[in-house]
């Protein structure tokens, strides 16, 4: 461990974010605020999802249940817990979902492993879509929540709080241990890692974030819809943006977050058709060719000019 | 007469409906080399499995001290003292050695002691002090197994399985590993060791037992067994 440098990171992170929110809270218009509300969201969903399936390979393709779930609890509580519980339960509540589902999901592994989150996913997304028809809700609104430069605060925070998360994780213990299981879980085992109790740990901790950011999204959306905060598409980008930007460090899904919500961005306003498009091809080009991500290729390229 | 440490009694163990092991039972003194041989598919592997805590024995009792700890995880037998070498090593490839041992030292007992005794291997394995910031992947295969075996010291054990430690290995080589195991034995460890290279294990060893079809079919002392017909027959290649 390196604690001075770690000091200085620290440092370095919480003064940057603190300068770009002063930046935009005073000078940005209201798109600028909801772009960069956006973006905030993103970087805390993708480097939660890098705390479990980054670090030890079981990749969830359905870390969008904990979103959804955050957002069904916040809009379900709405007027009744004040907002900062609203989120808290959300939260919580996420993570009691992934430590419960990872006592069958983790007897599995590879390609099944992929296949029961996203099967999960959907499964508890149409319990919200059903238990809501016969409810007679089609989607539920929201008024008087928090205004979006309290929004844009919320999802900041979650952001540096998941970056740190990400960051102090890997050069953790837990994270060594982590990174055993990805290597070879059988060797991490024989060596006297607790294999099953460090993955629901990894689980919990990397559905804690994205349930209160489904919370939070709320807000800035005005409305809840479960086909639409369900949206298996979430999932999808969560995995593009740590893919492209790397998960072998911190700053990987912070970069592929910044790469594709701005790319998004530009396409939204331009050829909205074919976003999902790019996405798709991004992931193929990076997950054959860059494999480490941006991140990654930084990396070496620092370590040759150095050396 | 040194205590019983490990003690097997009638392990049944197998891989689905597929019966491995029957009604193995052994054991294995403090301070002693117990070794296990047998050819192959004769169940040596499964057996220290069943020990590590990687296999649930379908019946029997696996005692530690005379607790029976069937019920363990293989962390928590780490964390008791039991520590496995297994067969084809297993080091993590893409690690340092470095970060290799540091995780060797995983469980909380050794955890507090992790600097000092990486320095105690990197004295005892001098090849790796050089190599520290190697990936451990890119070692030659010799190194690799001396890399799996210091990994497994660095949970400082009470007892150490080694599975086939000389597999794969030159011949060279293969006697500076008996070596080492004849210094970590010094230094209070006991050891159960399986090998196909019976002539060299009978040398090291204390007790023997034999495994053939998943059932013990001689057991001695070494000195008994390197004078047994059937094994000299058998193992040692001699008539």
């Amino acid at each position: 461990m390196r604690p001075l440098h770690d000091v200085r990171i620290i440092i370095a992170a919480l003064v940057t974010t603190a300068a770009v929110v002063v930046g935009v809270l005073f000078f940005a218009s209201d798109y600028f605020i909801d772009f960069a509300t956006s973006l905030a969201m993103w970087i805390a969903l993708s480097e939660s999802w890098t705390l479990l399936s980054g670090m030890t390979g079981y990749v969830s393709l359905g870390h969008v249940v904990f979103f959804g779930l955050g957002g069904y609890l916040t809009v379900l509580t709405f007027g009744m817990l004040p907002i900062w519980a609203a989120l808290a339960l959300s939260g919580a509540c996420a993570t009691g979902l992934a430590v419960l589902v990872g006592f069958p999901c983790f007897r599995v592994r590879g390609p099944y492993f992929v296949i029961l989150t996203f099967g999960l996913s959907e499964f508890v997304k149409y319990i919200v879509v059903n238990v809501e028809a016969r409810a007679s809700k089609f989607g539920r609104l929201i008024f008087g929540g928090p205004d979006p430069n309290e929004v844009f605060l919320i999802m900041v925070g979650l952001a540096v709080a998941a970056f740190f998360l990400s960051y102090f994780i890997r050069r953790s213990r837990l994270g060594a241990g982590l990174r055993g299981i990805r290597e070879d879980e059988i060797a991490a085992e024989t060596t006297g890692v607790p294999v099953a109790r460090l993955k629901l740990i990894a689980f919990g901790l990397s559905a804690l974030i994205p349930g209160i950011a489904g919370g939070a999204f709320l807000f800035r959306s005005g409305y809840f819809e479960p086909i639409q905060a369900f949206n298996p598409s979430i999932s999808f980008s969560m995995i593009t943006m740590a893919v492209i930007g790397g998960t072998d460090d911190a700053y990987g899904p912070l970069i592929g977050a910044v790469a594709l919500v701005t790319l998004s961005e530009l396409l939204w306003a331009n050829a909205p058709e074919i976003y999902m498009t790019v996405l798709g091809l991004l992931l193929v080009v990076f997950v054959i060719w860059v494999p480490d991500g941006i991140e990654g290729r930084l990396r070496n390229w620092w370590k040759t000019q150095r050396a | 007469m040194s205590a019983t440490l490990l003690e097997l009694r009638a392990v049944t163990a197998g891989y689905g409906d597929v019966v491995v092991l029957h009604e193995i039972s052994f054991s294995a003194r403090e301070g002693s080399v117990t070794a296990l041989i047998g050819s192959n598919g004769a169940g040596k592997t499964t057996t220290m499995r069943c020990v590590a805590g990687l296999l649930r024995p379908d019946n029997g009792t696996i005692a530690w001290r005379g607790g029976v700890i069937n019920a363990l995880s293989a962390s928590e037998r780490v964390e008791l003292g039991i520590s496995l070498v297994p067969e084809g090593r297993l080091i993590f490839p893409d690690f340092t050695v470095e970060e290799n041992l540091s995780i060797g030292a995983f469980n909380p007992r050794a955890k507090p002691n992790r600097n000092r005794r990486r320095d105690e291997m990197y004295g005892l394995f001098p090849r790796l002090r050089e190599r520290r910031g190697q990936h451990a992947g890119t070692m030659s295969g010799g190194e690799q197994q001396m890399l799996a075996l210091a990994r497994g010291l660095m949970a400082e054990p009470k007892l150490l399985l080694l599975d086939e430690p000389s597999l794969g290995l030159a011949p060279s080589i293969i006697s500076q590993l008996f070596d080492i195991v004849d210094t970590v034995r010094r230094m209070g460890v006991t050891i159960v060791i399986v090998e196909q290279n019976v002539h060299r294990t009978l040398q090291i060893a204390d007790y023997v037992y034999v495994l053939e079809n998943g059932q013990i079919v001689i057991h001695g002392d070494a000195q008994s067994c390197a004078e047994n017909p059937n094994i000299k027959q058998a193992y040692l290649g001699l008539y």
